[in-house]
C-alpha cells in the first residue's frame, strides 16, 4: 500500500532527527567474533577538543538507493564546523576515534613480532623495551623491528603471507600436478632478499624456488613446464598458478591475477574497468548499444553469439551486464589459456585451439574467436583485436594504453600499472593491521590513507608508502619497516 | 586495544521504524557496551554525523570513498589570524588505521605455544602415529605427543556409523580413536568408518589419550582452526568462528599443566628466558604468579592488573586441597592466554 506522503516526511524527519542526535549506529555484536568490515560511521566519538561550544553544520543525509548490479555505500560527507573561541590562540582539531589511541610500543612489539617472526616476544626482548625510559623506547624499538625484519623466521612469514595472498600451497590433491608451494616461495623469496617486488611478475628464471622450513632456507630451481626457449614470467608461468586455477576459458586464472594484484573481487562490477563514459558502440552491427555498459573498451572488440563467440558475452539483463567485466577479461584470458590442467604449456594446435575449454556441449576447446572478435569482414579494427592487460592503465599517474601479446609483455604491463603497485602496499598495510583479505567481495576491507592535511606531519598515508616502495627500488620490506615504526601501527 | 568493528546495515524502511527506539535508548544505553567508543557521550552536544550513500543491489557490496579531504574545521582564534585548518578523517580511513582482530595463524599458534614449553607439533607432518618430530632438542613419535597406548582401532559401530563387525578393535576406557584425517597424499583413508567397501576392518586410526592432549587438539584442529584443505583456493580464516574460538580455549586449557610444568626450564620453554634463567609459573614460597612468566605468557610486560587477576584465580583455591589448586593454576594460566591471544 503506498504511503501517505504526509506519513513518510514524518518517518524521514525523525530518521534523520535521530541520526543527527546520536550519529552512528548500534554497535555490532560481531565486533567480538574480531569483524573487520568496518565501514561508515561507528561512532567515531567525535568532540572539539578546548571548545566550549560547537555547532553541527550540517545534517547527516543518508541517500539509499537500489538498484544496478552492486551494492555501494559512498561516504561523501563534507562536514565543516566552524568555530569561534573568542579567546586564546589554541589549534582546535575535530577529535575522532584516532585521536583516543595512545602509543603503546610494548603492545605494538607483540603485534609486531608476532606479524614478523610468527611467535610474541620473548620475555627478554620485553624487558628489553620495557626498563627502559618511555622517551627511549621509540628508539629501542625501532632498532628491535629491524633485528626481526632480519630475522630468519621472516621468511616463513612470507612464505605464510603468499600462501594466504594466492589461496595456494601444499601438495596438489590430483596425482600428477604441480607443488601448489612454488609461487608463494618465489614471492617470499623476492620479499625477503630485499628485491625488486615486481619480479614477481617479470622474473625470467628460476622462478620455481623450494623453501626449507627447518633452517629457513631457500632454495633455488628454474619451473619446467615451459617449452625450450620460452622464458618465465615470474609467477605468471608458475605451473602451480596455472593448474590450480585451470579452468574454462581461463577465467578462473584471470580472476586470480585480478583479485591478487588489483585487490579488487572479480565478483563485482570494478571486476572489469568501470567508466562512467563507456564507448557505446553496439555489440555487433544493426544492434542496440548495451544498456547499463559500464567498460572501457568497445564491447563489439569481444566475442557474442553474434560474431562467431561460442559463449554470448554481450549478454545482460536488469541486473548484470556480462561484458562489464568480460571485456577487460576476454582481452587477458587468451595469455593463460595454453597452459594445460597440469600447468604446462602447450603449443597451439593446427586449428588454433588452446589448452583451455570452453564450457557448451561437447566441451570443444577454446579458439581465440572464443574470447575476442576476429573476423576481418565484421568485427572493428578489421578484426585486429588483441590480447591486453588493460585497456588503460595509470603509470605515474599519466593513463596509459596496456597491450600484452604474450606473458612476458603482460608481466612487463602489470609491473608498471599504478594500480597494481598501489595494490602490494595496501596489501601490506592490510597484514599488518591484523585486516582481512582485500579483496574479499564487497570491498569490505579496503584501505583508505588519503593525502590529507593533518597535525601529524609524518601520517602515513598510501601515496607515501608507494612513494617509498618505488624509491626504494621496489623493495617491499622497506614499506613492512615503514608501516610498522608507523604512529598508526604503534597507537592502540 | 580499540579493534575495527563491523556495521550493520540498516536498510530506509529499518531506519524509519527503528527511529522512535534509537531516540529512546540511543548508543549504549540500552545496547550492551561490548568495545571502545561505540558512541559519543550523551551529553556530548558536538556529535557530527556523517553523510552516507548506500546503493543497494545485486552482485556484491562495495564502498567507495568520493573525497579524500572529507571534513574539515576551520577555526578562528579570536587573535584575528586564522588557526590551522586539518582535515577530519572520514569513517573509512579511521577503520583503515585502527588495528583490528585477526586471529593468530595456525602456524603462529604453533610457534607460540612450543617455545613456551607445549609438545605441540610441528606443521607438515603426517598424522601416522610413528611419524618422528622433533621437539625441545629431541625426537619422539606423534603417537606419543597424543598420548594414550596409540593401539589400531577403528569408530565405534553407532547408527551414525552403521553397524558392523563386533570384533571391531576399540579403544580401552580413557582412549579416543583419533581417526580424523584424510590423508589424499598418502592416499590412507583414516575416516575410520567401516562402512562400504572399507570392510572388512578399516583400522585406520590409533587410540590416543582422552581428554586430549594440547598437541593433538591443536594437530587434528585444522578445520575447526580455518586452516584451508589442499587445493580448496581458500586461505587461512583471518578471523575467529565459534568452532575455532573455542578450539583455542580449548588447546589453551590443555596447555596450561605443560606450560606449568615447562615454563622454568629454559631448554622446553625459550621464549621465557630472561637473563639466562628460567622463573616458574608460580613461585615456590607463596604460591603467587610469576611476573615475568606472566609476561612470557601474554606477550607484553604484565601490568598489576594481570597479576592481580592470575592471583586472584589462584587464591580461590581451597587451600587444603592441592587438586583444587592445580585446577586453579591451570585455569588462570589459560585465561591469561585467552584473554591476551584471542586477537594477534
Amino acid at each position: 500500500m503506498p504511503m501517505n506522503s504526509s506519513l513518510k516526511n514524518i518517518i524521514l524527519l525523525f530518521s534523520l532527527s535521530g541520526l543527527v542526535a546520536y550519529g552512528c549506529e548500534r554497535p555490532n555484536p560481531n565486533k567480538i567474533a574480531g569483524d573487520t568490515s568496518a565501514v561508515l560511521n561507528d561512532c567515531p566519538t567525535p568532540s572539539i577538543a578546548g571548545g566550549p561550544e560547537v555547532k553541527p553544520s550540517s545534517g547527516p543525509t543518508v541517500g539509499v538507493t537500489s538498484g544496478g548490479n552492486q551494492t555501494s555505500s559512498v561516504n561523501a560527507s563534507s562536514v565543516s564546523t566552524g568555530v569561534s573561541t573568542g579567546s586564546g590562540n589554541q589549534p582546535q582539531v575535530e577529535k575522532t576515534e584516532l585521536d583516543e589511541r595512545e602509543l603503546d610500543y610494548s603492545e605494538a612489539l607483540r603485534t609486531a613480532s608476532i606479524l614478523i617472526v610468527g611467535d610474541a616476544p620473548t620475555v627478554s626482548q620485553l624487558y628489553e623495551l620495557g626498563d627502559i625510559p618511555k622517551e627511549q623506547q621509540k628508539a629501542k624499538y625501532v632498532e628491535m623491528i629491524d633485528k626481526m625484519l632480519s630475522d630468519q623466521r621472516f621468511a616463513d612469514t612470507l612464505v605464510e603471507f603468499y600462501k594466504y595472498t594466492f589461496k595456494m600451497g601444499g601438495a596438489a590433491t590430483t596425482p600428477g600436478e604441480p607443488t601448489r608451494d612454488t609461487a608463494p616461495t618465489l614471492a617470499a623469496k623476492i620479499v625477503y632478499e630485499g628485491g625488486d617486488w615486481r619480479g614477481i611478475l617479470t622474473q625470467e628464471s628460476s622462478t620455481c624456488p623450494s623453501f626449507n622450513s627447518t633452517n629457513h632456507t631457500f632454495s633455488p630451481a628454474n619451473c619446467n613446464n615451459l617449452p625450450l626457449g620460452m622464458k618465465s614470467s615470474g609467477i605468471l608461468t608458475d605451473p602451480g598458478v596455472q593448474s590450480l586455477f585451470f579452468g574454462n576459458l581461463s577465467f578462473r586464472r584471470n580472476r586470480f591475477y585480478h583479485e591478487t594484484f588489483l585487490c579488487r573481487s572479480g565478483n563485482e562490477q570494478a571486476g572489469g574497468e568501470p567508466t562512467d563514459m563507456p564507448p557505446q558502440d553496439p555489440p555487433c552491427t544493426g544492434g542496440a548499444a548495451i544498456p547499463g555498459y559500464q567498460n572501457k573498451w568497445p564491447v563489439n572488440e569481444i566475442a557474442g553469439a553474434c560474431n562467431g563467440g561460442r559463449v554470448d558475452f554481450h549478454a545482460y539483463n536488469a541486473g548484470n551486464v556480462c561484458s562489464n567485466c568480460h571485456s577487460t577479461w576476454n582481452h587477458r584470458a587468451p595469455l593463460f589459456s595454453q597452459f594445460d590442467s597440469k600447468g604446462v604449456y602447450q603449443p597451439l594446435t593446427g586449428l588454433g585451439e588452446y589448452a583451455v575449454f570452453v564450457p557448451v556441449s561437447g566441451s570443444p576447446k577454446a579458439k581465440l574467436s572464443d574470447w575476442l572478435c576476429i573476423n576481418p569482414a565484421t568485427c572493428p579494427n578489421a578484426g585486429q583485436n588483441k590480447t591486453a592487460w588493460k585497456k588503460v592503465m595509470k603509470v605515474d599517474g599519466v593513463e596509459t594504453p596496456a597491450p600484452a601479446s604474450n606473458l612476458t609483455e603482460l608481466g612487463q604491463q602489470m609491473a608498471k600499472d599504478d594500480e597494481v603497485i598501489e595494490c602490494a602496499v595496501k596489501r601490506t598495510w592490510n597484514y599488518m593491521m591484523g585486516r582481512a583479505d582485500i579483496t574479499e567481495i564487497g570491498g569490505r576491507s579496503w584501505v583508505n590513507l588519503p593525502d590529507r592535511k593533518d597535525q601529524n606531519q609524518q601520517l602515513l598515508t598510501t601515496s607515501k608508502l608507494v612513494s617509498l616502495f618505488k624509491s626504494n627500488n621496489y623493495n617491499l620490506k622497506k614499506v613492512f619497516r615503514e608501516i610498522l615504526v608507523s604512529d598508526d601501527f604503534t597507537r592502540f | 586495544m580499540n579493534k575495527n568493528s563491523g556495521r550493520i546495515g540498516l536498510g530506509f524502511p529499518i531506519i524509519a521504524l527503528m527511529t522512535f527506539y534509537m531516540m529512546s535508548v540511543s548508543c549504549g544505553t540500552v545496547a550492551p557496551d561490548i568495545g571502545d567508543n561505540e558512541c559519543p557521550e550523551p551529553e556530548d552536544p558536538t556529535i557530527v554525523a556523517t553523510v552516507s550513500a548506500v546503493t543497494s543491489g545485486v552482485g556484491g557490496t562495495s564502498s567507495v570513498s568520493t573525497a579524500s579531504s572529507v571534513s574539515s574545521v576551520a577555526t578562528s582564534t579570536g587573535s584575528g589570524m586564522e588557526a590551522e585548518v586539518y582535515d577530519v578523517p572520514m569513517a573509512d580511513e579511521i577503520a583503515s588505521r585502527l588495528h583490528s582482530c585477526h586471529k593468530l595463524t595456525y602456524s603462529q599458534l604453533g610457534n607460540f605455544l612450543r617455545n613456551r614449553g607445549v609438545s605441540v607439533p610441528p606443521g607438515g607432518v603426517s598424522d601416522l602415529k610413528n611419524s618422528m618430530v622433533t621437539l625441545f632438542g629431541s625426537t619422539q613419535s606423534l603417537g606419543s605427543i597424543f598420548g594414550g597406548s596409540n593401539n589400531v582401532c577403528e569408530m565405534a559401530d553407532t547408527a551414525a556409523n552403521g553397524s558392523g563387525q563386533g570384533n571391531d578393535p576399540l579403544c580401552p576406557a580413557g582412549e579416543v580413536c583419533f581417526c580424523n584425517q584424510d590423508d589424499k597424499v598418502n592416499e590412507i583413508n583414516r575416516g575410520c568408518l567401516d562402512v562400504g567397501n572399507n570392510s572388512p576392518d578399516a583400522k585406520d586410526g590409533y587410540c590416543v589419550s582422552k581428554p586430549s592432549t594440547a598437541g593433538y587438539l591443536y594437530f587434528s584442529g585444522k578445520d575447526a582452526l580455518g586452516v584451508p584443505k589442499l587445493d580448496s583456493r581458500l586461505s587461512e580464516k583471518d578471523e575467529h568462528s565459534t568452532a575455532s574460538a573455542m578450539r583455542l580455549m580449548d588447546i589453551f586449557v590443555q596447555s596450561a599443566p605443560q606450560i606449568i610444568m615447562n615454563i622454568g626450564n629454559s631448554l622446553k620453554a625459550p621464549a621465557c628466558t630472561l637473563n639466562g634463567k628460567n622463573r616458574p609459573m608460580f613461585d615456590p614460597s607463596d604460591g603467587s604468579c610469576v611476573e615475568e612468566s606472566v609476561s612470557c605468557l601474554i606477550g607484553q610486560p604484565a601490568t598489576e592488573d594481570h597479576m592481580l587477576l592470575c592471583n586472584l584465580i589462584v587464591q580461590k583455591a581451597n587451600p587444603g586441597d592441592q587438586t583444587d589448586l592445580t585446577k586453579k593454576r591451570n585455569i588462570a594460566v589459560a585465561v591469561l592466554l585467552s584473554a591476551a591471544h584471542s586477537c594477534q
